[in-house]
């Protein structure tokens, strides 16, 4: 039996399952505020059509505006200067392969609870490695921090003091290492920046977006649902809406898990 | 088989290229068509973009927009409380649809010879039991997918072809919906055009019967698609997760397929 069918058999079984990683778009959702000399991204916006009313008597629907920064998102090359020149670095023009692709879980939960300031170091990473193996090439590096727990209270998810958002994220060496020594699909984070909200201040700003997308790596913010994946062997399917020349991207992502052959896939089986 | 070996075997599949990844989104963009309805109906927003920054004074090291739409814009999915018929159903809007179903087996039945020679061709029980003696049943849970070349139309007018007696675009018979709904049980229809029924479908029992029978049933809809014909009649794996907008009617959506090449 080909792979596609072993696997339309195993999503059938509930031997491989499907966790949403994404958070749910509505207008509560905390959107970025960047200082007031720049432009400013929408935070999600609804204006309904009709619902089953005047308007549209048997359909229900709705308009929405947002930025491509909104919500559970996905970062292109070009969203940076650095990522300007690249071939294929927007979201309608990049790859679909590269949509779907495996993802390892670093989890710094219990540092980050502590530190709302942690960061995620190379020393770090290899000893995640001395435990789960080498984090393998192209994959998504996703960064566990618990943060998405923090949503329903909008202050405490933008962490945002008058120094700016105190948020986790990699150093800059991090960031280096992921893209020269592991050559990494991306780097995605349960925060709403994939780098730490400090990171203004350092000597290289905003090294995750600078570095990455200057290397033509993608980012993924605001996931949540993270403490559900295994730290290895998961697949991740994040593809970004088409949007003619779009930096990035609201979107929804999904990722795909296989359980062990347990009592669970047996008894769906028979079902 | 070993634990983790169907995602590693998908993974060296799609690194190796046998399993490939087929785009079946249009571009959205301020040009493509959005369904337009009688004025004294609410409107559906054409996309629009407006930049915030490239890389200039707004923003010197960023690119970024912010953008508006429908939920029914560009290349979309219909959740089952789009439709009155579906109103009530559990777990009916996009951020509520059991995530399972975002991934499944597509049909595609080839009525694009058809569609060109009447853009209000409906699609038929007779066609579907033809392509189940070429192809097999039609199997549970599937995807049936029209296509009719619709998404090679290029031109706005004619891809929404319009006339002063409405829209003229193929898609479903009455008899033909109701047939995959109750005699496969498929998870929805997808078609090219704007609309999963045909143009004229307003004259059908009931009215626009995809919509209303589909839905009912707590099926979904694909609208806008491309590179159908791409696509293998059996055998590819849908990718359809839309945005997850809180009671969310439908959403505009990358869609795709996985195809698996004989070896």
């Amino acid at each position: 039996m080909n792979t596609l069918n072993q696997l339309t058999d195993s999503l059938r079984s509930g031997r491989t399952r499907i966790i949403d990683l994404t958070q749910t778009l509505s207008e509560n959702f905390p959107s970025l505020s960047l200082p007031p000399q720049f432009g400013q991204v929408q935070g999600f916006k609804r204006h309904q059509i009709s619902k089953y009313d005047q308007a549209g008597p048997d359909w229900y629907w709705n308009n929405f505006s947002c930025g491509e920064h909104t919500g559970t998102h996905f970062d292109a090359p070009a969203h940076w200067i650095t990522g300007r020149e690249r071939k294929e670095n927007t979201v309608d023009t990049i790859d679909v392969e590269n949509f779907l692709t495996p993802a390892v879980v670093v989890d710094a939960s219990q540092q980050v609870a502590k530190d709302s300031d942690w960061l995620l170091t190379k020393d770090f990473l290899e000893q995640w490695e001395t435990r789960h193996g080498r984090i393998p090439e192209k994959s998504w590096v996703l960064f566990r921090t618990d943060w998405s727990k923090r949503v329903n209270d909008a202050a405490a998810f933008l962490s945002f003091r008058e120094d700016g958002a105190h948020t986790p994220g990699p150093t800059q060496e991090t960031v280096e290492w992921l893209i020269n020594e592991r050559n990494v699909h991306g780097f995605g984070v349960e925060t709403i920046n994939t780098d730490a909200g400090q990171s203004y201040t350092w000597p290289l700003a905003y090294p995750c977006h600078s570095l990455m997308h200057g290397a033509g790596k993608y980012g993924l913010q605001c996931l949540t649902n993270l403490d559900l994946l295994p730290a290895t062997g998961s697949l991740i399917f994040s593809a970004p809406l088409k949007i003619e020349e779009g930096s990035g991207s609201p979107l929804r992502v999904l990722a795909l898990i296989e359980d062990g052959e347990g009592p669970l896939s047996s008894q769906s089986k028979e079902a | 088989m070993t634990t983790g070996s169907i995602l590693q075997a998908l993974a060296n599949a799609l690194k190796t290229h046998s399993v490939r990844v087929i785009d079946l989104t249009q571009t959205l963009s301020p040009e493509f068509p959005t369904i337009s309805l009688p004025p004294e109906f609410g409107q559906a927003w054409p996309f629009r973009v407006e930049e915030i920054s490239h890389y200039d004074e707004r923003g010197p090291g960023q690119y970024w927009n912010n953008f508006s739409c429908s939920e029914h814009t560009g290349t979309h999915m219909d959740a089952p409380a789009h439709w009155i018929s579906g109103r009530y159903l559990p777990n009916n809007t996009v951020d509520t649809l059991e995530v399972q179903r975002l991934v499944a087996p597509a049909c595609v039945i080839d009525c694009s010879a058809a569609s060109a020679q009447n853009p209000d061709y409906l699609l038929s029980v007779d066609d579907l039991k033809a392509f189940e003696s070429k192809h097999g049943r039609i199997p549970e849970g599937a995807w049936l997918l029209m296509r009719t070349d619709w998404s090679k139309r290029r031109d706005a007018v004619s891809y929404q072809n319009f006339d002063e007696t409405g829209q003229h675009t193929p898609g479903p018979s009455t008899e033909a919906v109701r047939f995959l709904v109750e005699e496969r049980n498929v998870i929805g229809f997808g078609s090219e055009a704007i609309g999963t029924d045909a143009g004229q479908g307003y004259h059908l029992k009931p009215p626009y019967p995809c919509h209303s029978l589909m839905h009912g049933a707590g099926k979904l809809g694909l609208q806008c698609l491309a590179n159908l014909d791409l696509l293998p009649p059996t055998g590819s794996l849908l990718m359809t997760p839309p945005l997850k907008i809180l009671k969310g009617s439908g959403s505009p959506l990358r869609v795709l397929a996985l195809v698996e090449d004989q070896a």
